[in-house]
């Protein structure tokens, strides 16, 4: 297995989802689900693992749908995708053939598609699921559709009605169709995107039928175990060793930090040196403090302005105190503090903000005493260095 | 004097191959020199090509992003990544290569960028026909040829990787709008048989911004300035391409180091710099080097000119002024020079920083700000000279040749154009620059002692040494470093150094007034570093330790603190350490004899079994009331080393 941060690994080497890949089919057996996470936490990878051990009789199809830019496009994409499977459904190939005559077609291979036009597709993709469901042979179809938050975001910039309906269908279709299940996931949360519609006029809770799981960082044993592969492939001798178990813990278990740690070891003149546990410290804490950034941290403090518009400013306060805090803080602590600078801000709406950042990875809850503290110590190192030049006061570990 | 046409036909080879380095186009240079002249980035030119074959064996996919200015060697490393690349067994079989050349123009859409890859490929592989298959995508609309499009790539492709080597790609992506950064993205998620590695100048939102499609998508790998001995290295390499051994040489030499620890400055780290300069280390190709090098800062300039133009009325002042500054400025330094508020200075410099015009700097709360490109700065020095002599030009000459050299070169009459004689003449009646060398070779020595770098420093020293600047503080300055470092075990100083050492030391402590307060703690730390310089050179150590005996002689109670002191370290039975009780105790007779009766024996005696006893038993602390009050302290300061001794009692002269 080799160090790879950011790129795509081989499925054999996808470490500790094995229970999470579970959870999820189990979950689709009754309902579709929505997978939530911060960004590079492995959502992608937990998809590939799930399109490859689905149970047996699952059809699975796993897309990635950020370059879609329609909705009619989206519905050739689902047509494609399902074109092998009905192909010997002499009443699809007829309709598929139909459709084409009346609306042109794009000739992918052997396979011409209709141009589904505005007002054709959300017919065409009831029809085609009505296909779906006829089929005797297809006992549960699943979709696996990764960026599906960017191709909304995509069809709303051209035509916000249009992508408004395109949830509501998608969700009308999960209603009727008992077999169909869908999986979706993005690099952003698709709340921010609804909220956006919402904004527009829409009134309707698209996902409110999907179970939401959230990817999370790799547990203990698990984020050891990559850790100790990746030593390997660099040429440590990991008998006896805690060095993985140090980079499991200063990284929280993220397993996209622990191959930028790995990688970081490896770029060293000599990769194979020892490392003391200080020796990792300071490499960590070089990397959460590089100007380059190398570690994409930067994005949590940028995306503030996308997220809270104008709270944004209120939201760095309540994060800049609690990241300036030895331990964690109540929650009304933490409040007070911030409100110090904005004082016209309600309680209730302080109330809101502080689950917003909960919501959007932040922060966490203690579950026994209710108090707060970032989620992400490498987040909560950064901050202090970055926003609060603070030297970095917290060690390694997840809240 | 012109130049004859005879003499301008018969450019010799040493020049053309000169010329041929100076226009430095690696893409173009056969690998064998791009790889000899490589330095620094051989580990991770392999880390790189072990992670595309890998990419190209497996599943896996490894993606790649090189950053770094313009000069950096970006350029360099992708061509030797794709020359590596493409002799690899497995890639020739497995795969396919597409390098897009540095400058990918008018690609403003995702089917455009596939296009210009399948073009890429058919120049490539011409037995794959794929020019062929794409005459036909011109009759399609624009939603059916990109469709097409990717079908013809995904074809021509089958089951192989594709290896997409691709330049500037922040250029590139901001030329592509996000939605088709989304389809390209798609096409890599939803095939996986690409791979990119891929140079950008700085890092650009569509990377680092988590509502962009490939944040977090690369592996970064920033490309850091060479370091002084990897500028020799090069430079060196550079001069044993050229043929040149005798250069190479002086290049190693003390002399030739601190000459181009000078260029070092100049240079900033930026190895294409390196390689302009490098046609100026020998006499020969001077004139037609001159204008190479105004040929590559005119293929330039026009890409830092379109630069200046974006930018805002305050923020060319701001460049202007970070160009002629040459350093890392903070916000108040700048918006004084400009005339502007700081507020407005500091929203003027985000704006820049954003565009990678300068770069900043945090130390602490304070951030510095520079040019992100040293090239740039020399393209604007150009073209503000307008015809004269460029001024990094005239320093590097006054740097490398000393006056004497300068003043052959302008009396060779044979190789003197107009141009030549400007230089020379700019060279020659520059106030600048006897020292130039001088102080850099003293800028990095400082930052060497800074860092404790011991073995740096003394390197660094021997330069200054060779420049006739080091002076007897820069001596005493590195002595006191190695022997503080040692802590008793053996020092990093030759024979040589300590030599020149003790004979700084006397010359400095022999006209030092230290103040009556501090001398206690001062001598004795002397004496302490006198044993330590014993231990690696026993003449030199007692040596130091007689000067400072002599040195503060009159202060009757240190000196007696640190004779004593000296007497203890020779508790030992080895050969060196009773030659240093001796040696001391003879320093005491001495004193004894000078000053002040041979009391001090005594006192010596009557404070050593104090401290035994005290040793012995923490709570004896009667007799250490008994002693006078500056002998108590005395027994403080020497049981606060916690130092384990035993005095041999016998050896002492009997009074």
């Amino acid at each position: 297995m080799k160090i790879n941060p950011g790129g795509t690994l081989a499925l054999e080497d996808i470490v500790g989802r094995d229970a999470l890949v579970k959870d999820i089919c189990v979950r689709l057996d009754l309902q579709s689900v929505i997978l939530v996470a911060e960004r590079r936490m492995g959502k992608t990878h937990v998809l590939a693992k799930l399109s490859n051990e689905a149970p047996a009789g699952w059809v699975v199809f796993r897309r990635d749908v950020e370059g879609v830019r329609s909705a009619a496009e989206f519905v050739q994409t689902i047509v494609a995708d399902l074109h092998p499977h009905l192909s010997t459904s002499t009443q699809f190939g007829d309709w598929i053939k139909a459709r084409a005559a009346d609306l042109g077609g794009t000739k992918i291979g052997p396979l011409t598609l209709p141009n589904f036009q505005s007002k054709h597709w959300k017919q065409a993709l009831c029809d085609t699921f009505d296909h779906v469901q006829d089929a005797k042979d297809l006992a549960r179809v699943v979709f696996l559709w990764d960026e599906i938050p960017w191709m909304i975001q995509n069809i709303a910039r051209a035509d916000a009605q249009e992508a408004m309906e395109l949830l509501d269908v998608l969700r009308a279709l999960r209603q009727q169709h008992a077999k169909l299940r869908m999986v979706f996931t993005g690099s952003i949360g698709l709340h921010h995107i609804v909220r956006q519609l919402k904004a527009q006029g829409y009134t309707n809770a698209p996902t409110n039928d999907m179970a939401a799981i959230e990817v999370t960082p790799l547990d203990a044993p698990d984020a050891i175990r990559l850790a100790n592969k990746l030593l390997q492939d660099i040429g440590w001798d990991t008998t006896g060793s805690t060095m993985a178990a140090d980079i499991a813990h200063e990284v929280d278990g993220v397993p996209y930090y622990i191959h930028h740690v790995l990688s970081d070891i490896a770029k060293r003149p000599d990769p194979k040196a020892p490392l003391t546990p200080s020796d990792l410290r300071r490499l960590v804490r070089a990397a959460i403090q590089s100007a380059h950034d190398t570690w994409n941290l930067k994005h949590f403090e940028e995306r503030t302005k996308d997220y809270y518009g104008d709270q944004r400013d209120a939201c760095l306060a309540l994060l800049d105190g609690i990241a300036s805090a030895p331990t964690s803080l109540e929650v009304q602590t933490a409040i007070n503090g911030a409100k110090a600078s904005f004082p016209d801000i309600k309680q209730n709406d302080w109330i809101e903000l502080v689950r917003l950042l909960e919501r959007d990875y932040y922060l966490l809850r203690d579950p026994d005493t209710g108090h707060l503290a970032f989620k992400f110590s490498v987040l909560n190192r950064w901050w202090q260095w970055h926003r609060l030049s603070l030297p970095i006061m917290v060690e390694g570990g997840a809240s | 004097m012109k130049k004859t046409h005879a003499v301008a036909e018969a450019i010799s080879p040493m020049a053309k191959k000169a010329m041929y380095l100076s226009h430095f186009t690696p893409s173009m240079m056969p690998p064998e020199t791009l790889q000899a002249m490589l330095v620094q980035r051989g580990p991770l030119l392999q880390r790189t090509v072990d992670s595309v074959v890998h990419s190209v064996e497996t599943t896996a996919k490894h993606h790649h992003l090189f950053v770094g200015p313009r000069g950096i060697g970006k350029t360099h490393l992708i061509s030797l990544i794709h020359q590596r690349v493409s002799q690899n067994p497995a890639v020739q079989s497995k795969a396919l290569i597409a390098w897009m050349r540095e400058e990918e123009w008018g690609v403003t859409s995702f089917m455009e960028l596939v296009l210009r890859i399948l073009r890429t490929l058919d120049q490539a592989y011409p037995e794959l026909g794929i020019d062929a298959q794409t005459q036909a995508l011109y009759e399609l609309s624009i939603a059916q040829a990109e469709e097409q499009a990717t079908q013809i790539l995904l074809q021509t492709l089958e089951d192989k990787t594709l290896v997409i080597l691709l330049e500037n790609l922040d250029d590139l992506f901001d030329q592509l709008k996000p939605t088709s950064q989304k389809q390209l993205r798609a096409l890599i998620q939803n095939h996986p048989q690409f791979v990119l590695v891929a140079t950008t100048p700085s890092l650009f939102t569509a990377i680092t911004s988590q509502n962009s499609p490939f944040y977090g998508f690369f592996d970064i790998d920033p490309l850091e300035e060479l370091s002084f001995e990897e500028v020799v290295e090069l430079l060196e390499k550079i001069a044993l391409e050229r043929g040149d051994t005798s250069l190479a040489t002086f290049i190693q030499s003390t002399e030739g180091r601190a000459r181009i620890r000078a260029v070092h400055h100049l240079a900033e780290g930026n190895p294409r710099i390196y390689i302009i300069f490098a046609q100026f280390l020998t006499q020969e190709a001077l004139d037609e080097l001159v204008q190479a090098f105004m040929h590559t800062l005119d293929e330039l300039t026009p890409y830092y000119q379109a630069r200046m133009k974006e930018l805002s009325g305050q923020q060319r002042k701001i460049v202007e002024y970070l160009v002629h500054y040459r350093g890392a400025a903070t916000v108040k330094q700048i918006a004084k020079s400009c005339f502007i508020t700081q507020q407005v200075c500091s929203a003027q410099l985000k704006q820049l920083r954003e565009k990678r015009t300068v770069r900043s700097i945090e130390r602490g709360r304070e951030s510095y700000y520079e040019l992100a490109e040293p090239l740039m700065r020399l393209c604007m020095e150009v073209k503000q000279q307008k015809g004269e002599p460029i001024g990094l030009f005239v320093s590097f000459l006054k740097i490398w040749y000393t006056k004497a050299e300068l003043e052959v070169l302008l009396r060779d009459t044979k190789k003197a154009t107009e141009q030549y004689l400007k230089y020379i003449e700019r060279a020659l009646s520059s106030s600048e620059g006897a020292d130039l060398v001088a102080n850099a070779v003293r800028t990095d020595f400082e930052k060497a002692i800074k860092n404790e770098a011991l073995q740096v420093a003394g390197k660094i020293l021997a330069e200054l040494q060779s420049t006739s600047a080091a002076t007897d503080r820069d001596w005493l300055v590195f002595g006191f470093m190695a022997l503080q470092s040692a802590g008793g075990m053996s020092i990093s100083m030759t024979e040589s150094q300590s030599n020149t050492f003790v004979s700084a030391y006397e010359r400095i402590f022999s006209k030092a007034k230290i103040p009556k307060k501090h001398v206690a703690p001062v001598v004795v730390a002397l004496v302490e570093l006198s044993y330590r310089l014993f231990l690696a050179n026993s003449q030199n150590g007692m040596r130091m330790l007689k000067i400072t005996m002599e040195v503060f002689l009159e202060h009757q109670v240190p000196v007696f603190i640190g004779i004593l002191r000296a007497v203890m370290y020779a508790s030992e039975k080895s050969e060196s350490q009773k030659l240093w009780q001796q040696f001391s105790l003879d320093l005491i007779k001495q004193t004894v004899t000078v000053k002040s009766g041979h009391h001090h024996v005594k006192r010596i005696i009557r404070i050593m079994k104090v401290i035994e006893g005290l040793k012995e038993n923490e709570k004896m602390t009667d007799s250490l009331l008994q002693l006078p009050r500056e002998e108590r302290l005395l027994v403080n300061l020497l049981l606060a080393k916690d130092m384990d001794f035993k005095l041999n009692y016998e050896n002492q002269p009997s009074h």
